[in-house]
């Protein structure tokens, strides 16, 4: 009994042998070794590079976290109203109109965005023939354009794991609401949401992780300064050579992003211990 | 409390009737009883009084109003979940508490509410465990609970026992039997046991096929099937084809030495003699009981032991020797005995 199980796990073992080899070469070696390079200061160890990277990037660190904070909010009210719509109702345009942008590269989203948003683009045009107001501003090098690009690439991703979630729920948990008095989106606030919680952070990570460590989007679309940390690290290394502060950097999102994950898992934790006995 | 009148509900799904021209009457404080095979559409009968089908036609009255066409959260209708539909992120407390809610009941008139419908199942103490935490009956009592407490003007229940052991189900029966009559509440109450539904109910629908076959109370439903399928339903039964004959214009056919009329619109060619393996009597083949009508010999060829009584397969002596019957005793016989089967009259369907 005890060998039988112990080759078993050895045979599991070795089944994921080979995806822990290629997490071990593609993902901790390079942590390790940013992590590393990011307190090399001219051959020694120390913190010049975190002085500097503050000291320069202050600013790109606050705006870094309220554009993904920003992008997380949208993101989750765009994809909370399309998945509860879609989770009653059977509309098929909507169905796939919301999924268009996963079939289209970043770096095509991002030009497109900034033609869509632009001082003349088409969102203004429309604006303008539906208001009749024809001065507007255009937001393609706005920090609100730059939100409304990534809310646009990203909440796909997030609508398909909620709707997932909300289609697994079982039709009966809603008819009971229902049948007691419910409307539905008292429903969908109730019953769905709470059911599909684990489901939805998971979405919210996702967009938090996917906005904070983009660079081709802030590259096309908003301000150039301030922007956002990935666009940092580039011209570190781009115009400076600088590999020390790039990777400091580099190491603030990856610490703010931990952060957030250890508060996820924290949470899955006691919402498993809490479903279980 | 109300009454319930469906006419002429119609829900195709494709090909499949799920409803079928479905009219039927639920008088106030009673329990009608639906029973049927599974897919007959007893489900979507259900669903279709709490308003979450789109019918493809008829209509549904509440106390003489129509409400084909409101919505299920405006009916005031209950029903229960055949797999209870108990939500399990909220507590016990909360489950029950959510239709209060919406009542607009007060903090204290809720606690009220809830205690007593806890008292009244006799579940009291389990306020705040999560349905996970809790047995299948446990589970079964917090959804009727939920359903109650809100003193909807219907009950509907889907199948509310099955999904309990045997032992547990029958009491159950009992308690929510008492439980209708207590609180006189309008019931549609929906399974596939026809031993429960006949035991249960005021009036028993039989459903096939997305069709309401017959509906009546339960010694009727019993006594007096109106088709094949509502005899076959009802009770453990001998089913037996047998091609008939016509002689001086009356329809005739024979089990072994009996001769039996057949009522004038069977077809002949395929006639269907039904009769249950409570309700005959087998003796050795010499001797005759009193009392019976009908007699046809044949011979033991199986038999079990049943606790209370021996169940025999005995194979008739006709002209077709694969004719075997189940006939219930508490005579001891062994295999291979040649035996005497009887039958009264009115406990022998023809069609
Ligand atoms: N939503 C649905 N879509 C397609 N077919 C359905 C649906 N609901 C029920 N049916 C079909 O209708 C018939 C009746 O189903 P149901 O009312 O659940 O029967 P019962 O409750 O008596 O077992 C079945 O053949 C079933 O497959
Ligand atoms: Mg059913």
């Amino acid at each position: 009994m005890g060998t039988y199980e112990n080759k078993n796990n050895l045979f599991g073992f070795l089944l994921i042998l080979p995806a822990l080899a290629v997490l071990g070469v593609l993902y901790i070696y390079p942590l390790i070794r940013a992590i590393y390079i990011s307190f090399l200061w001219k051959g020694q160890l120390g913190l010049e590079n975190y002085t500097k990277a503050f000291a320069l990037y202050r600013k790109d660190i606050v705006y870094t976290l309220g554009i993904t904070a920003a992008t997380v909010i949208i993101v989750f009210a765009v994809s909370m109203v399309i998945a509860s719509y879609l989770r009653f109702k059977n509309w098929k345009f909507l169905d796939y109109m919301y999924r268009l942008p996963l079939f289209i590269p970043f770096l095509i989203v991002g030009h497109a965005m900034r033609v869509f948003l632009a001082q003349h683009g088409v969102m203004n045009m429309i604006i303008s023939r539906l208001t009749g107001i024809h001065r507007l501003p255009g937001l393609a090098s706005q920090w609100l354009g730059l939100t409304l690009a990534f809310a646009w690439v990203l909440s796909p991703f997030a609508i398909l794991i909620i709707l997932g979630a909300f289609k697994a729920i079982d039709d009966s948990y809603v008819e009971a609401a229902l049948n007691l008095g419910s409307n539905k989106f008292k429903v969908i606030i109730d019953v769905l949401i709470p059911l599909a919680r684990p489901s939805i952070m998971v979405a919210l990570v996702l967009t938090f992780v996917r906005t904070i460590s983009s660079l081709t989007i802030p590259l096309m679309v908003g301000p150039s300064k301030p922007t956002m940390l990935p666009v940092d690290m580039m011209f570190r290394v781009n115009y400076y050579n600088d590999w020390g502060v790039a990777n400091a950097l580099g190491v603030i999102s990856y610490v703010i992003v931990i952060g957030l994950s250890m508060y996820y898992l924290r949470f899955m934790v006691t919402e498993r211990g809490g479903l279980k006995h | 409390m109300a009454t319930v009148v469906t006419k002429g509900l119609k829900k195709f799904y494709g090909d499949v009737h799920a409803l079928d021209d479905v009219s039927l009457d639920i008088e106030e404080g009673t329990l009608l009883a639906v029973i049927g095979p599974s897919g007959s559409g007893k489900t979507t009968l259900l669903r279709s009084i709490a308003g979450f089908v789109k019918l493809d036609a008829g209509k549904i009255y509440l106390d003489g109003e129509d409400i084909t066409h409101v919505p299920p959260e405006k009916r005031n209708i209950s029903m229960f979940f055949q797999n209870y539909a108990l939500w399990p992120h909220m507590t016990v407390y909360n489950n029950i508490a959510y239709g209060l809610r919406l009542r607009k009941y007060n903090k204290n008139e809720i606690a009220e509410k809830i205690r007593w419908v806890l008292q009244l199942l006799d579940i009291e103490g389990l306020e705040d465990r999560k349905p996970s935490q809790l047995s299948g009956g446990q589970q079964q009592r917090i959804a009727l609970a939920r359903a109650i407490v809100v003193e909807p003007k219907v009950l509907l229940l889907d199948e509310p026992l099955s999904n309990l052991d045997a032992k547990i189900r029958l009491r159950i029966r009992f308690e929510i039997k008492a439980l209708q009559q207590k609180l006189r509440l309008t019931t549609l109450y929906v399974t596939h046991d026809q031993e429960e539904a006949l035991s249960i109910a005021d009036k028993v629908a039989i459903m096939h096929n997305g069709k309401i076959l017959q509906i009546g109370d339960p010694q009727e439903i019993y006594t007096k099937p109106a088709t094949l399928f509502v005899a076959d339903f009802v009770g453990t039964n001998n089913v037996i084809e047998k091609k008939g004959y016509v002689r001086d214009g009356v329809k005739f056919v024979n089990l072994g030495k009996l001769v039996l009329q057949a009522p004038p619109n069977v077809d002949v060619n395929k006639v269907n003699i039904v009769f249950r393996a409570d309700e005959v009597e087998i003796e050795r083949r010499n001797e005759e009981i009193p009392g019976y009508d009908y007699r046809f010999d044949g011979t033991i060829s199986g038999k079990l032991y049943m606790g209370f009584k021996f169940r025999y397969e005995v194979t008739v002596d006709d002209e077709n020797k694969d004719i075997k019957v189940i006939v219930n005793s508490d005579k001891d016989f062994s295999i291979g005995d040649k035996i005497g089967v009887f039958l009264k009259k009115d406990k022998v369907f023809i069609f």
